[in-house]
């Protein structure tokens, strides 16, 4: 049964996902342009060498920030694309084979699930390892001399793939309960990018449900940093210092873990809920 | 026990009672002919006894099932083709039958064979390009598929031009002559009713007016049709 479910969704949703994973691999992939491009973008890239690429490389962790922010809306309009349509009838056909309709919504969303988290930890895991890539290929960094500092910053950006995930569900979820309780196309996509940004203030804010700012602590305290970007004949990005080993970046706490997964939770009953009352007019 | 009980049923949408306290049983193996003119309640009916909408009010038993207490499992036991169009218009036919394959124990792969080729079901084409008559024949054929106890057909013939009508009335007569099982058939069509059930029923107005057996429900000089047109004009007045 769950492979009929799993192939009927990726028949019906596979465009959806691969946006989703081509958004989130964009910041990337304009990077890979540019360097490749314009050889103004390239020029700080060719002056580091093993000492000063530690400036630049965890910039990449800056993906993390971008799927629990402004990916957040790419996730929240993807939900709502997966789940408005197929409430109205379609999904009658599914039901009309004997398949339980709270089994049903659980089999699609943990489908769901599975390519969101991957898409996350994909995007998140690629963006240092591809920036590290093309440092190599600068030809002044080596990998004897620099393995050490990549294994740091790869293990802080694994560090951070549980939260995001979480993160990335909740949005999901949330905003697929609203698409099936709102039902119209763009009054369910206004919604969800309310709920999306109203999630993401409380999570970004300080309270005690999230602690993201400990969870995302990037800089060692004390130290300042600065980043700045141009598109001018100088070079495109400067740093004014080198950031720390990232040892202590993506601190666990428990609180928002559970918040999200309470959340991830509550929504998911909200959804199977909406599910079994739904009716055939 | 009878296939269906249904006592005082009804279902209201705002101020339209759709179905309106409909009370009646239908004995196994008997063809049930539900007859009304358009808007009458037959299709609201049928969706109550699927399981497809709930009822506002009243009781029914499906195969025994009270409606408030049925399962998923209860549709490996029963058949429908529907009046709307909801299979998934990406998939073609033979993906349709796969699909719900997967999901029936009871499949019977040797009758789906015979069927959509009796049916000339076109198999490679996607549902969003089958004609009406190809996609109540690709209904037909995953209804019966895995040879249901009671089959519920939601104005199966509507639509489709008199040859193919024929065509399919003398299918379904057959395929259900020979297992034998219950059916529920919804028409405004006289002639569809008279030629496959033994038991009518006449609907308007969300009111069941008249059931019982044809010729009981028929009065003794006049056809089904001017039974069924004087019920109906009846009411009108």
């Amino acid at each position: 049964m769950i492979r009929e479910i799993v192939w009927k969704e990726w028949r019906e949703n596979r465009w959806k996902y691969v946006s989703l994973w081509l958004v989130f691999n964009a910041p990337l992939l304009i990077l890979a342009l540019a360097l490749a491009l314009s050889h103004t973008a390239r020029l700080p890239f060719a002056d580091l060498d093993n000492h000063s690429m530690m400036k630049y490389l965890p910039l990449a962790l800056g993906e993390s920030f971008m799927v629990t922010s402004i990916f957040l809306l790419v996730t929240a309009l993807v939900a709502v694309a997966t789940f408005l349509p197929e409430l109205d009838y379609k999904v009658f056909f599914v039901f009309e084979q004997g398949v339980p309709r709270r089994r049903y919504v659980f089999a699609k969303l943990l489908n769901a699930a599975l390519h969101v988290a991957l898409a996350v930890c994909f995007a998140i895991l690629l963006a240092p390892a591809a920036v590290y890539g093309m440092m190599l290929m600068g030809g002044k960094v080596t990998l004897a001399g620099s393995g050490a500092a990549f294994s740091a910053v790869m293990t802080a950006a694994a560090r951070t793939l549980p939260l995001c995930c979480l993160l990335s569900l909740t949005a999901f979820v949330g905003s697929a309960l609203i698409a099936v309780l709102v039902r119209r196309w763009w009054v369910a996509m206004g919604c969800a990018t309310l709920f999306v940004l109203s999630f993401g203030y409380v999570a970004w804010g300080e309270n005690p449900f999230f602690k993201m700012d400990d969870f995302f602590e990037a800089v060692a305290p004390g130290k300042t940093m600065s980043v700045s970007a141009g598109f001018g004949s100088g070079p495109w990005l400067k740093v004014s210092d080198v950031f720390p080993m990232p040892t202590g970046f993506a601190l666990w706490h428990w609180q928002p873990i559970a918040t999200t997964v309470l959340l991830i939770g509550l929504f998911s009953l909200g959804l199977a809920a909406v599910y079994q009352r739904k009716e055939l007019k | 026990m009878n296939a269906i009980e249904a006592h005082q049923l009804t279902r209201v949408f705002g101020s339209v009672r759709a179905v309106d306290s409909a009370t009646f049983d239908v004995a196994p193996g008997t063809v049930l002919g539900l007859l009304g003119p358009n808007g009458a309640g037959k299709s609201t009916l049928l969706k109550l006894l699927v399981g497809h909408l709930r009822p506002t009010s009243g009781t029914a038993a499906v195969l025994g099932r009270p409606l408030e207490k049925r399962d998923a499992s209860l549709w490996l036991r029963i058949g429908y083709v529907a009046q709307q169009r909801y299979l998934p218009d990406w998939m073609n036919g033979a993906e349709c039958l796969r699909f719900a394959h997967a999901f029936r124990p009871q499949w019977d792969e040797a009758r789906v064979s015979r069927l959509t080729s009796r049916l000339e079901v076109p198999l490679e084409t996607k549902v969003r390009n089958l004609s009406r008559g190809h996609y109540v024949r690709l209904q037909i054929a995953l209804a019966l598929a895995h040879s249901p106890e009671l089959i519920f057909l939601d104005e199966p013939t509507s639509g489709l031009d008199p040859a193919a009508r024929h065509e399919l009335l003398a299918l379904l007569v057959e395929e259900i002559g020979e297992r034998a099982c219950t059916v529920i058939l919804s028409s405004h069509l006289v002639e569809d009713v008279e030629r496959m059930a033994d038991t009518v029923a006449i609907m308007d107005g969300g009111r069941i007016l008249a059931c019982g057996p044809v010729d009981e429900v028929k009065t003794a000089s006049a056809t089904l049709e001017e039974t069924f047109l004087e019920y109906v004009g009846r009411r009108a007045q």
